[in-house]
């Protein structure tokens, strides 16, 4: 619809990006559903036996179809959007192949069902992050591949003369995505034995957020922040510190998610001084983004965007300063296997990633629809999701990680442990709940076509 | 903006896109691989034999419980790989080994514990106990939060029986840890305990000991301690009916710390010491009334004379002992025969295993005994108690 109502020499793909957010933000409410029916499940001793007879509501497929739903149905759909949105407007460049890619934006949502059905029907691979059987993997990578296509081609024809930084971390985050995603389901999930598969598993699970996830919601931010405060980023040569640091670094450290296993143990000491140097990685762009943030605070309360991108921020300190104290192997002895690293993987993905995405939902939507969205439902959304992500979910969830750390210190039995979380499991499953209706909110809002977001000047950088 | 050469696409795209995931990958997967590769020392009975295929490459049993392991998400709740920290080796057994896993493909060692690691599952439990624990974990830990899995069973008639499917995911969970099984079973299976002897008895105790019987000890011996819990249609030999018997409190600490092995009766050991007592105070005032009708039977002088001799003609002797002293021999059996000088029975409940015997052990219905001699073997059976041994139990 959109492509009409654009001014001419227009290089946006604005058809595209909508299929892919519509779509990630219709498995957005599925991943949510499915991740609050799990805090539901481990609330209690009888919340297993309630539908507990239907095999395909067992927490064990339901753990792993959350996790495929999020990542490859939420987050790859949601940053594949911004880059298809982002690449042309950087590079001056209409996209290359671009019936195949709409066509392919189908076709992936049929991938990713495909997948989700198989772990449903009880059918994975051992493979943490990407558990769907073989067909679902050879479906997803073939849609991938050909996003990938266009998008590096697109940019590797376009003669920019200057790449800005959003373009660099695009690149970094589809090539070695591709070749991660293929390393982890052929090697990993069918050649490797034991603790050398640990080992590469380690690095498939830290790289698929740490070189997918990581590069692509820095580049939102690298875009979208200089666009809303109007301002340049204040540092360029503090981003091109921290995307080569990133790109170095954030691929050694993998193994750090196997300390103490059987892995070689020269391995998981050289992965502690790796992981910790990440904290460098963090900081540039958290300087960079105080930086041009400088004076412009006020505007939080007024641009939806911007201050989902704020909050963002905040919670990227404080999940991307876990990390590296996270691979001090005097804390791992306690958080590890832990909910505290549950609540460290859902600040990350959900608290950082997920609000950088809305706020370029929010940010796009009338750039795309031609209609602006609600600003009481975009309120809502905002506070329901900040509260109950935060004080129910991520404040109960390091809670209870950590008295289960500190509990198997002691010798008593496992079920203590078990017992002393539940209070803040059951919490987590009310945060659930507070979580949907938030999303049920940003939905109502974008498709309320509110004035919100109308007024927002057409930037170009 | 500046240009400069770190800023052309090829050369992010070749330095950082292909360049470090090379590195990643050869540095850190590839390294590890061969280092593991070089070091690893597997002794050779498990070099030369990979348990998940037979000879012709097709999946064993074990093969297919660990699909099914994978297939479900066991995985995501139950690591499998013991630690070197955090009092792991204490709890669980021995630190894993590389070799362990070696043809673990893809590797399962889990990122999360939500129930406990199983690396060191093998002998650690009866598979009575596991197929109970399947079908529903509330039968085995009434506490748990584990989903349940009855689409792995068949019901026939009233009665659940495991499907090939769970009789081959218990083949894997019974193979866990297989190689390290007798240090296992050394610190989950002690052979003896000693203590120092009950503690006075405080209403706490028993509170206590109500809070914790119904936390770990009514899925199989039910909320009534008859031994008819959720768990039972799978024990062999079912639970035990605690209101049928007179038992010490030593003698039910005994049992709590050590377990039974051949039965689905797990080691309770890692619970306290002043909890194993609290618990053994609630346990013991089941079968408070049968001490005095079965003692009053052994005052009989007459009956236990004939007793005794329908006990050794009977053949009771064999496993038994003489005078009711298990011999060493026979202590090797799973489960061992029991001790008659450490507990009384009810008379009814005695003559009901006379007459049927114990199935899932090797107590075979006593054909050797005429039914009409059945009293005078109670009155004798009674009699093996050791009244002076638990004298201050009955003075209590």
């Amino acid at each position: 619809m959109s492509d009409a109502e654009k001014p001419p020499g227009s290089t946006d793909e604005l058809g595209l990006v909508k299929i892919h957010l519509v779509a990630g933000i219709c498995w957005l409410v599925v991943g949510m559903l499915f991740g609050t029916f799990m805090g539901y499940r481990l609330s209690g001793a009888g919340a297993s036996e309630w539908l507990g007879n239907y095999e395909f509501l067992s927490f064990g497929r339901i753990r792993m179809g959350h996790t495929h739903i999020v990542v490859y149905g939420w987050l790859v759909n949601g940053l594949t959007a911004f880059s298809y949105y982002a690449v042309p407007r950087l590079t001056g460049k209409r996209l290359m192949l671009r019936k195949l890619v709409l066509v392919n934006a189908f076709l992936y949502q049929v991938a990713v069902l495909v997948g989700l059905g198989a772990l449903i029907a009880g059918q994975a691979e051992g493979v943490e992050y990407t558990e769907a059987p073989w067909y679902a993997d050879i479906l997803i990578a073939g849609c991938f591949v050909i996003s990938v296509a266009s998008i590096i081609g697109t940019i590797l024809t376009s003669n920019v003369r200057a790449m800005y930084v959003s373009l660099w971390y695009i690149i970094l985050a589809f090539i070695f995505t591709t070749l991660n995603y293929v390393m982890s389901n052929t090697i990993v999930a069918h050649v490797a034995p034991g603790a050398a598969g640990a080992a590469l598993e380690g690095l498939w699970i830290h790289n698929l957020v740490g070189l997918f996830v990581t590069p692509l919601g820095a580049a939102i931010v690298y875009y979208m922040l200089p666009v809303i405060v109007k301002r340049p980023i204040a540092s360029h040569k503090l981003s091109l510190i921290g995307f080569w640091t990133l790109a170095f670094f954030y691929p050694l450290g993998g193994s750090h998610h196997f300390f103490y296993s059987p892995t070689p143990w020269w391995l998981q000491v050289i992965a502690v001084p790796l992981t910790f140097a990440l904290i460098f990685v963090v900081y540039t762009v958290v300087y960079n983004f105080f930086a041009t943030m400088k004076g412009q605070w006020k505007l939080i309360a007024k641009s939806i965007p911007l201050r989902f991108l704020a909050f963002g921020i905040i919670n990227y300190i404080i999940t991307c300063t876990q990390g590296p104290f996270h691979a001090l192997l005097s804390v791992q002895q306690v958080v590890h296997f832990t909910d505290w690293i549950v609540a460290h993987a859902h600040l990350a993905l959900f608290g950082v990633f997920s609000w950088w995405l809305f706020a370029f939902i929010y940010w796009i939507w009338p750039r795309i629809t031609g209609h602006g969205y609600s600003r009481a439902f975009a309120e809502w959304h905002f506070w329901i999701t900040l509260v109950a992500f935060w004080v129910l979910y991520y404040i109960a969830d390091t809670t209870a990680g950590l008295m289960q750390g500190m509990f198997w210190l002691t010798t008593l039995p496992l079920m203590n442990s078990i017992e002393a979380a539940e209070p803040f499991w059951a919490t987590r499953a009310i945060s659930g709940v507070l979580i949907v209706i938030g999303t049920i909110c940003f939905i109502i809002s974008l498709m309320k076509k509110g004035k919100e977001g109308m007024e927002v000047a057409d930037v170009r950088e | 903006m500046s240009e400069s050469k770190a800023e052309k696409p090829m050369f992010v795209l070749l330095f950082a896109g292909f360049g470090c995931f090379l590195l990643s990958f050869l540095g850190m997967g590839l390294g590890p691989w061969i280092s593991l590769s070089a070091t690893m020392e597997p002794p050779k009975e498990i070099a030369d034999a990979n348990p998940y295929k037979d000879e012709n490459g097709d999946k064993t049993d074990i093969g297919r419980g660990r699909e099914t392991y994978i297939n479900e998400g066991c995985w995501h709740c139950h690591s499998q790989f013991v630690r070197p920290v955090a009092n792991e080796e204490f709890r669980y057994g021995p630190v894993s080994e590389s070799w362990e896993s070696m043809y673990d493909v893809p590797n399962t060692f889990g990122t999360r514990r939500i129930g406990p690691d199983l690396s060191r599952e093998a002998g650690r439990r009866s598979n009575d106990w596991h197929y109970a624990h399947l079908w529903n974990p509330r039968s085995t830990v009434p506490r748990s939060i584990m989903p349940k899995y009855p689409w792995m069973f068949e019901q026939d008639g009233e009665t659940w029986k495991p499907s090939d499917k769970a009789k081959d995911l218990v083949a894997y969970l019974q193979y866990l840890g297989g190689a390290k099984k007798e240090e296992v079973r050394k610190m989950v299976w002690p052979s003896r305990v000693v203590t120092a002897g009950a503690p006075q008895v405080t209403e706490a105790h028993g509170r206590r000991g109500k809070a914790l019987f119904e936390k770990h000890c009514i899925g199989c011996h039910g909320d009534k301690a008859d031994g008819v819990g959720l768990a039972k249609d799978f024990l062999a030999p079912s639970a035990a009916d605690l209101t049928t018997r007179y038992l010490p409190r030593e003698e039910i600490f005994r049992v709590l710390f050590m377990g039974s092995e051949g039965s689905a009766m797990p080691s309770f050991s890692e619970l306290t010491e002043k909890d194993l007592w609290a618990l053994a105070q609630y346990v013991h005032e089941f079968g408070k009334d049968v001490r005095g009708p079965a003692l009053k039977t052994a005052d009989n002088a007459a009956a236990v004379d004939r007793g005794r001799q329908a006990y050794i003609n009977g053949g009771c002797k064999t496993c038994h002992g003489e005078d009711g002293l298990v011999p060493e021999s026979m202590e090797s059996l799973q489960p061992a025969p029991k001790h008659f000088r450490d507990r009384l029975y009810s008379a009814d409940y005695l003559k009901h295993v006379f007459e049927k015997g114990r199935p899932g052990t090797v107590m075979v219905p006593a054909t050797g005994v005429k039914p009409a001699d059945y009293d005078d073997l109670v009155a004798y059976l009674s009699s093996l108690f050791d009244r002076q041994k638990y004298k201050a139990e009955e003075d209590r």
